[in-house]
């Protein structure tokens, strides 16, 4: 993975010094809230319900074994010993004091880590698929380019103070694993007909209060023109984005009002005009970022492990763990092991300091020395040998942490919400909580298959609701929780926002209407090949809000 | 309705409430009680002077209801700024390694915050194969001071 040179080390060093001055001066005094809160939030820090929250990045979703001890020793030392992992692969935790900040940003520059543009109007963690350099279906590892984005984008002076928040995620296999299209901006990387590398680019995704799905502006962009893309696409957002309304503002706003077509233009233009900028991307540069996400030098094994098929065959947990959490690897004889974070009646993306421990150790024997952050608030171990599985699997089971869920109908991304979101108007993780333990994960859970539900406390969208093939939102009504559903929605290649079903549910009520849209389904489907998603666009609304309303 | 005020702790961002000397205590219980919009908002104006003395961050009016049990807020937001999150967040004490970073002080006063944890249905308690855990395991300590 990437490892930081001289200069990104004083970098970051300098940028801890900085802030340790600037809370310094808060706590005595010098500066009042107003001054201080910008200053804060570009370091992570938010104030929540509760408490102080810290944001760190995780740029990609790659993180060694060291980084993820050195996280759970600042949930130990500094906070109630665990972290949140979040949809766009960063982790929070809640309950840090301020006075301590500098000292935990401190930790993690030690171990390359920072929160630097995880909060304010800036381009914010570029995100990655999760199993990037290691699936099967990839056509390039995206990560290099991510890493190379970041470089880029890190305290751009041009780029600082946009009229919003600024997400770039980027997508190197055939099924996006990314959620490029709900990004300001996404990229897809593809061959061309020549078999280059490049882009297609996506624009103006978003979720939110308005959420909007990105439009396709280019098929095919050279990847030596990278920074000098993305650079048009900002410009124009830039000088022309809102900056009058602050629900406006977002690229997608602008977009949607000046249409795809009008921007396509407009980024094509700015990106002719200065293409022979300083931004393009010598190959040798390419090459030595890539050079440090080499594939790992995993060795040769049979395609097909007599000890991973024994087990299999003779422990049922077991084959249901390497049916539902583990895919398949570039190398014949691996596999990529999802550890799901979310036990049955668990809190979703929450990791205790001794499970972080726990991964990390099983990183380390079995994983070539990395894991992965989904953005589904899971974690992974991307390189493991099928022969490896049964004691990887065992290690898990003692800890509790193989669930065998992964994409299952409790599965659930969820938000903090109410719990500990100061912008909610509802609670979250205590439905997925009740969500999770009504399916269960036994034969029913089986039964119904590949369903996808999220949960957002607000309008905000941070649980991606929208995007969930059922979404949940809390709202709230004359002072009580309410919850709006939706269906339909998706965040892969088949990018779609989804239907609100009708009239909002009571909290005590919204556990049932969930299960009510299940029955419906399983009720409706052309047979179990035929998964949630799929028969919903196939039948559409109207037998959901039956089964949900009656005949009204 | 009676009131009082509320604001995050500078420092550390805890919640606290405007006490009955000029202190700024944890307990919703020691909070000073306003019996009036008016006498609120004269609170207010002195609790925004401590916010420009940097000892608390955005102090508020939060409406209570006052019985025999003490003192409550009315919005669930603000029950929930009172008495911690709803759900069991700690990790379960047991899965704690010994660790001598684990400041007990710390854990001690998580005990305090009660939650307003949703009760478990007697269906997932009979599905749930931790259930036994759950009801054998003492050393729980939100279900203790529920
Ligand atoms: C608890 C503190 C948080 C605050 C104050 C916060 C605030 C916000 C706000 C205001 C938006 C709307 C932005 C817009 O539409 O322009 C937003 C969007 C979003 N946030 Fe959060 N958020 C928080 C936590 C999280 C968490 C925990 C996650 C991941 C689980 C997350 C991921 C996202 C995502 C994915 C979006 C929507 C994507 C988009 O920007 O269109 N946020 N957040
Ligand atoms: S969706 Fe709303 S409630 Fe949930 S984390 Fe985002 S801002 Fe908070």
């Amino acid at each position: 993975m990437y490892r930081y040179d001289e200069f990104d080390k004083s970098f970051v060093a300098a940028r801890v010094a900085q802030f340790r001055d600037q809370v310094a001066r808060r706590l005595e005094g010098d500066l009042d809230e107003e001054q201080f809160r910008p200053l804060r939030l570009m370091n992570g820090v938010y104030l929540q319900l509760h408490a102080y929250m810290l944001r760190i990045a995780i740029p990609y979703g790659t993180l060694s074994p060291r980084q993820l001890r050195k996280l759970a020793f600042i949930a130990r030392r500094y906070d109630k010993g665990y972290g949140h992992f979040t949809t766009r692969q960063n982790i929070q935790f809640n309950w840090p004091a301020l006075k301590d900040c500098p000292d935990i940003l401190n930790e993690l520059a030690e171990v390359e880590m920072h929160a630097i543009q995880t909060s304010g109007n800036c381009i914010r963690n570029v995100t990655a698929d999760q199993f990037a350099g290691a699936c099967a279906d990839e056509i390039e590892d995206p990560r290099p380019y991510a890493e190379i984005l970041r470089q880029w984008s890190s305290l751009h002076p041009e780029y600082s103070f946009l009229p919003r928040k600024f997400k770039i995620a980027v997508n190197g296999a055939a099924k996006d694993r990314a959620a490029i299209r709900v990004h300001d901006i996404g990229y897809q990387i593809v061959k061309n007909a020549k078999g280059e590398v490049g882009f297609a680019v996506y624009v103006g995704g978003g979720l939110g209060r308005t959420p909007l799905v990105g439009h396709k502006i280019r098929d095919f962009l050279p990847n030596a023109d990278l920074l000098a893309y993305t650079n048009a696409i900002l410009r124009i957002y830039n000088l022309e984005g809102r900056r009058d309304n602050k629900f406006k503002a977002r690229i997608k706003i602008l977009v949607h009002e000046k249409g795809a077509d009008v921007i396509r233009a407009e980024v094509e233009a700015e990106f002719t005009n200065h293409r022979d900028d300083a931004l393009a991307l010598p190959q040798d540069e390419i090459d030595r970022i890539r050079a440090y996400f080499a594939p790992p030098a995993l060795p040769a094994r049979a395609t097909t492990s007599i000890a991973f098929e024994k087990r299999k065959a003779n422990d049922f947990a077991f084959a249901r763990f390497a049916a539902q959490n583990v895919v398949a690897h570039k190398t014949p004889g691996y596999g990529i092991v999802t550890i799901s974070l979310k036990p049955i009646g668990g809190i979703p993306g929450d990791a205790s300091a001794e499970t972080m421990e726990t991964i990390a150790d099983l990183a380390e024997e079995f994983s070539a020395v990395e894991v992965r952050v989904t953005h589904e608030q899971n974690l992974v171990l991307p390189h493991v040998a099928l022969d490896d599985l049964p004691a990887v699997f065992d290690r898990l089971a003692g800890q509790g942490l193989a669930t065998a869920n992964a994409g299952l109908v409790t599965d659930i991304i969820s938000c903090p919400g109410l719990d500990y979101c100061g912008l909610a108007t509802a609670r979250s993780i205590p439905v997925a909580q009740r969500i999770s333990e009504r399916f269960g994960n036994g034969a029913r859970a089986r039964e119904i298959g590949e369903l996808k539900i999220n949960i957002s406390g607000c309008i905000n969208a941070c649980g991606h609701h929208h995007v969930g093939h059922i979404g949940i939102l809390g709202l709230e009504k004359a002072g009580s929780e309410a919850y709006q559903i939706t269906l339909g929605g998706s965040a892969d290649e088949t990018c779609n926002v989804g239907a609100i079903t009708g009239r909002s549910f009571s909290s005590d009520e919204i556990v049932n209407a969930i299960e009510t849209v299940v029955d419906t389904y399983l009720k409706f489907r052309a047979g179990a090949a035929e998964d949630f998603l799929a028969a919903y666009r196939r039948i559409g609304m109207e037998p959901f809000k039956e089964a949900l309303y009656g005949r009204e | 309705m009676p009131k009082v005020i509320s604001a995050n702790r500078l420092a550390d961002g805890i919640v606290v409430y405007a006490g009955r000397d000029g202190s700024w205590p944890e307990r919703l219980s020691q909070a000073k009680i306003f019996a009036s919009k008016a006498e609120a908002e004269a609170g207010l104006l002195v609790a925004q002077n401590d916010a420009k003395r940097n000892l608390v961050v955005e102090p508020v009016v939060v409406e209570v209801t006052q019985d025999a049990s003490g003192l409550r807020a009315v919005t669930l937001r603000e029950a929930i700024r009172a008495l911690g999150p709803t759900i069991d967040f700690l990790p379960r004490p047991h899965a704690f390694a010994p660790d001598a970073n684990w400041a007990p002080a710390k854990a001690a006063k998580q005990t305090t915050h009660a939650v307003l944890r949703i009760p478990r249905s007697a269906d997932a308690r009979e599905n749930d194969p931790r259930e036994h855990e759950l009801l054998s395991t003492t050393d729980f300590p939100q279900e203790i001071a529920r």
